[in-house]
């Protein structure tokens, strides 16, 4: 019975190992209306502060800023090597640049072997950015 | 945006492990009886309906869907089995198994002998019970319950110096993380079991997520203390049958202490979650060597934490699950299932189900000290459109038992959110040194590889401090 269990879960991880995702359509797709079409600030900031401000705190850093006229936590960010912070509708902004190149080119962020945005978080900000950045 | 040396700050600063232990400590532990308890003077299997030993989580967790807070034999096991310095006496079969230089320091095994120090029967140890209650140098339990114990009832002086079947039980349980200059706090978790007489139990153990500074000005959600588990319960009945009322996670799957694993988040089980938690009823039965568990709840919705003292505070809605396999010693089988029926804007309905295994070679040989579990979850659920979709995640570990209380480990995550969209699934891979130098304290350091579908692959150093009692 063990040599019979061995075998069984010896295909089971090699199944898994090779394992890929399905699905060929994205999500603006295959269900539009799971975000809405202009989505407000009330409804992107939440992801970011899910997701981004327990690092980029405060609102100062970033292309935008002189590293003289940062805020405590910019400089906090700095010294860690976070930065900018992102606590503000100015400051997404500001930094939206970098922001569309981390989270939708280079997928790198939350950084490490956290679990990037979902594709429903994507499309919020996306959607955001598309109907004009508006921070009412 | 540049990225130093914190990598994962985002991360570990929304983590916080419960004070789960894991399915693997069980897996493991059918190699020698001497893992639960000092070994048995005379041994006779007791009647089907009397025995308490099998391999399912009530062997070592008050919970009998596992998790939290540890019985007697779990803290005997934390103390002989566990560390890399036995506070009880080690089992026979991990005597020459001791690290390099750690070999025979820990004074309470005596390594001349196996010297059985428990009574025989239970009506022995009724009429011993004073002298082995003078003998008793437990400080984190007390008392013996009132009433009549079942047959077979927990032996005082099976357990060593532990109070086998206390009235009174306190725990403790402190996770830090460590993330370059940073050691903040995980999780602290306060459990206190009540069992005033035999065949009932409370159980409550307060619990607060873990923060820094920057993340509770920051983060919305209420990261205050809160009653994790809050219950009551009878139990001790034939084949280890209880019923169960109050808050907990339902039981579905591997309850695994990697909270961050797809098959946990992605299906509302995040056990360091207040959303995970539910308020209701469970019922189960562990005969050896079958189990089942299965209850019926309700929640609060999806997107909201239910309030931190108040386990009736549930919105709309309901969810049932069940557990149920087989658990021989050197391999297990599982099947789970779990629905939540509710309102779109409350997260709408969810289907899960679940196949899970572990096989454990090392009880048949004693130089493969390995063992492997896996869990495969798919299932439905709607979006906020109010369209259905599926999900899929599964996770696989092997650990290695380099030697006692150092162990090596390798896991691998998959799951795809939504079977409908494409590049958005991640692999991830963990390869992790765990080490347990005393009773009571394993550090835990991973390397984490995460490999979505589209992107950049993203690694950290993840680090992890547990203390618990």
């Amino acid at each position: 019975m063990l040599k019979l269990m061995c075998r069984l879960f010896a295909g089971v991880a090699v199944a898994m190992m090779v394992a890929c995702g399905s699905g060929d359509r994205t999500l603006n797709e295959v269900d539009p209306d799971v975000v809405a079409q202009k989505p407000s600030f009330a409804q992107v900031y939440p992801i970011f502060q899910r997701d981004c401000i327990p690092c980029h705190t405060g609102t100062g850093g970033g292309e935008e800023d002189e590293e003289d006229e940062e805020d405590e936590a910019g400089k906090r960010n700095r010294t860690l090597g976070v930065e900018p912070g992102l606590e503000s509708c100015a400051a997404i902004i500001n930094n939206l640049e970098d922001i569309v190149e981390d989270v939708f080119i280079d997928n790198n962020m939350p950084p490490g072997a956290w679990p990037r945005l979902t594709t429903k978080e994507k499309l919020t900000i996306e959607r955001w950015i598309d109907g004009g950045t508006q921070c009412d | 945006m540049r990225l130093t040396h914190v990598l994962v700050v985002a991360a570990t600063l929304s983590l916080a492990a419960t004070a789960q232990a894991t399915p693997m400590y069980a897996a493991r532990s059918a190699r020698t009886c001497e893992n639960c308890h000092v070994g048995p003077n005379k041994w006779e299997n007791p009647p089907l309906a009397d025995r308490k030993c099998n391999m399912s989580c009530q062997s070592c967790h008050v919970d009998p869907a596992g998790g939290g807070m540890r019985n007697t034999s779990g803290r005997f096991f934390g103390q002989s089995t566990l560390p890399m310095i036995a506070t009880s006496p080690r089992p026979t079969d991990d005597w020459d198994r001791n690290a390099p230089y750690f070999g025979r320091r820990d004074r309470a095994t005596s390594y001349d002998a196996n010297l059985p120090v428990g009574p025989n029967t239970f009506a022995e140890a009724m009429e011993d019970f004073e002298e082995l209650s003078q003998e008793m140098a437990d400080g984190w339990a007390r008392g013996t319950p009132q009433g009549k114990p079942s047959a077979y009832g927990l032996l005082q002086g099976r357990y060593e110096r532990l109070n086998a079947d206390p009235v009174l039980r306190v725990g403790a349980d402190l996770r830090l993380a460590y993330l370059g200059s940073l050691i903040f706090p995980m999780q602290i978790d306060v459990p206190v079991a009540v069992h005033p007489v035999h065949h009932l139990t409370f159980l409550v153990n307060t619990g607060v997520r873990g923060r820094s500074g920057e993340y509770a000005e920051t983060y919305t959600k209420d990261h205050s203390f809160y009653f994790r588990e809050a219950f009551a319960m009878l139990h001790e009945a034939p084949y280890q049958a209880y019923i169960k009322a109050g808050r907990f996670v339902p039981s579905f799957g591997l309850r695994l202490d990697d909270h961050t694993s797809r098959i946990r988040r992605s299906f509302e089980l995040d056990g360091a979650l207040a959303e995970s938690r539910v308020t209701g009823v469970e019922i189960g039965a562990m005969p050896n060597y079958p189990f089942l568990n299965a209850s019926w709840f309700r929640m609060a919705s999806r997107t909201r934490a239910p309030g931190d003292w108040d386990i009736t505070d549930v919105d709309d809605g309901w969810g049932s699950a069940i557990n149920a396999g087989f658990r021989e010693l050197s391999w297990s089988v599982g099947a789970s299932a779990m629905i939540r029926r509710r309102s779109i804007d409350e997260g709408g309905d969810t289907s899960t189900y679940g196949l899970y295994g572990v096989l454990n070679p090392w009880r048949n040989h004693r130089s493969l000290p390995l063992t492997y579990q896996f869990e495969y979850d798919t299932g439905s659920l709607q979006r906020a459109s109010g369209r259905s979709t599926d999900q899929v995640a599964f996770y696989q570990e092997a650990n290695y038992v380099a030697w006692n209380g150092v162990t090596l480990l390798l896991a691998h995550d998959f799951s795809d959110p939504d079977t409908e969209i494409i590049d958005d699934e991640e692999h991830r891979l963990q390869l992790g040194l765990q080490v347990s130098p005393y009773a009571g304290v394993t550090l835990d350091g991973r390397f984490r590889l995460l490999m979505p579908a589209v992107g950049q692959t993203g690694s950290d150093l993840f680090v992890q401090m547990h203390f618990y009692r």
